[in-house]
C-alpha cells in the first residue's frame, strides 16, 4: 500500500510523504503518534499497470532520443527502465 | 543570425529581476567562514513570505524532523546555517522570477526541473560524501542561463524551442545555432554577476578538467541534471536527457542499486518541495 497524501502531525510536521510505502512498522509508528486513518492509493489492475509501464517506457525512449549513443546515458536509461518496472509492477 | 556578444549577455543579466538584498548577502557569505549567522537570521526573518516558505521546507519530509521548527534561528540551530541558506536561496529564486516575462520559456516547467535537479544533486552529494548544500544550490542554478538567453531575446529563444520541437534538435545545439552560445556560458555570466563563489560557477563546466578544490561538484550537477530530465520531473513536451560525459559518469561511479535509491528519494521529495516553493504550474 502506498500513501495517496502526505501525513502530518498536529504541529504540521510531515511524518510520511505522499507515495511512501506503508509497512507494518510505519503503520505502528503512525498509530503511536495518534494517526489512525490515512489515504492510500487505490489498487491498480494488472491491465492498467501494463499500460502505465508501456507508456512510461515509451516516454523514456523519447527522453533519451538524443543521447542513447553515449555509454553513460545508456546505463542511466537501463537503470531507469528497471526502476519503472519495479515501481509500476 | 549573429551570435551574442559579451555585452549582449551583460545587458540581459541586468534586465533580470533584482535579487533581494538578503539573498545577495547570503550569496556573498558562501565563501565566508566567519559569517555572522545571528544577524543574517534576523534579516531573513524580516521577510515573512520567505520565512514561511523556508520553515515549511524545514518541516517537510525533505528533512524528516521529529519536532516542529518554528523560527529561522531555530532552523539554523537544528539544520545548520548552510542548509537554511540553501533553502532561502531556493525560495527566493523561485519567488523572484515568478512574474518575470521571458518569451515562451515555461517558468513552472523551468523551476520544477531546477528543483528536481537540486534535490537529486543533494542526494548524490550525500552518497559521495560531498558538500550537500553546495550541490543543492549548484543543481538549482544549473540551467539559470536559459533565463538569461530567454531574457536577452524572447524571439530567438522561441526559435530555439521551435528547432527542438520541429527538428528534434537537442537544446544546447539549438542554442548555439541561434545564439552562438549555449545556456551554460550564459549561466556562468549571471552567477559571476551575482558573485557566486568559483566553486559554484565552476559546476557549469562539467566534463572539463576540474580543480581538486572543485571536487565532484560539477559532475554531480551534470548527472543530477540528466537524472531530473530522465525522471521526467518537469514533464515538458520537448524535454530531452542531455548527454553525460564519460568523465563525469566515471568520476561518480554510481552503482545501479545506488541509482535506484537516488531515483526513489528524488521522486519522493519532489512534489512536496515544488508545492512549498510554488513551482506547480500556477507560478
Amino acid at each position: 500500500m502506498t500513501l495517496a497524501q502526505a501525513v502530518f502531525d498536529d504541529a504540521g510536521v510531515c511524518l510520511m510523504a505522499s507515495g511512501s510505502v506503508l509497512t507494518d512498522k510505519s503503520i505502528q509508528a503512525l498509530k503511536k503518534r495518534g494517526i489512525h486513518a490515512v489515504q492510500i492509493a487505490a489498487p491498480v489492475s494488472d491491465k492498467k499497470k501494463d499500460a502505465m509501464l508501456a507508456a512510461s517506457l515509451a516516454r523514456l525512449d523519447e527522453l533519451f532520443m538524443h543521447s542513447k549513443d553515449s555509454l553513460p546515458n545508456r546505463k542511466l536509461f537501463e537503470s531507469l527502465c528497471l526502476y519503472r518496472r519495479e515501481t509500476i509492477s | 543570425m549573429s551570435g551574442l556578444t559579451e555585452q549582449d549577455i551583460a545587458g540581459a543579466v541586468l534586465r533580470l529581476p533584482a535579487l533581494p538584498n538578503i539573498v545577495l548577502e547570503l550569496i556573498h557569505a558562501l565563501d565566508d567562514k566567519d559569517v555572522d549567522t545571528h544577524t543574517l537570521a534576523q534579516k531573513i526573518s524580516y521577510d515573512q513570505t520567505l520565512t514561511a516558505k523556508v520553515l515549511r521546507l524545514a518541516n517537510s519530509s525533505f528533512y524528516g524532523m521529529q519536532s516542529k521548527i518554528g523560527s529561522i534561528p531555530h532552523a539554523i540551530t537544528v539544520l545548520g546555517f548552510n542548509s537554511v541558506r540553501s533553502l532561502v536561496l531556493a525560495a527566493a529564486m523561485v519567488d523572484t522570477f515568478a512574474d518575470h516575462a521571458s518569451g515562451d520559456l515555461d517558468h513552472a516547467n523551468f523551476w520544477k526541473h531546477a528543483i528536481g535537479t537540486a534535490l537529486c544533486a543533494k542526494v548524490i552529494a550525500a552518497h559521495r560524501g560531498a558538500n550537500q548544500d553546495q550541490s543543492f544550490i549548484a543543481g538549482l542554478l544549473h540551467n539559470i542561463g536559459r533565463l538569461v538567453l530567454a531574457t536577452c531575446s524572447p524571439q530567438r529563444y522561441r526559435d530555439v524551442l521551435q528547432r527542438c520541437a520541429q527538428r528534434n534538435e537537442d537544446l544546447l545545439t539549438a542554442e548555439i545555432h541561434v545564439f552562438g552560445i549555449d545556456h551554460k556560458t550564459a549561466g556562468k555570466a549571471v552567477l559571476e554577476y551575482w558573485k557566486f563563489p568559483a566553486a559554484i560557477v565552476g559546476t557549469l563546466s562539467s566534463g572539463q578538467d576540474e580543480s581538486p578544490a572543485q571536487g565532484d561538484s560539477a559532475a554531480i550537477a551534470a548527472v543530477a541534471d540528466a537524472i531530473a530530465y530522465a525522471l521526467d520531473l518537469s514533464g515538458g513536451q520537448y524535454d530531452r536527457v542531455p548527454s553525460i560525459t564519460t568523465a563525469d559518469w566515471d568520476r561518480l561511479a554510481l552503482k545501479e542499486s545506488v541509482l535506484l535509491e537516488i531515483f526513489a528519494i528524488t521522486e519522493t521529495q519532489f512534489e512536496e518541495a515544488c508545492a512549498i516553493l510554488g513551482a506547480t504550474g500556477n507560478v
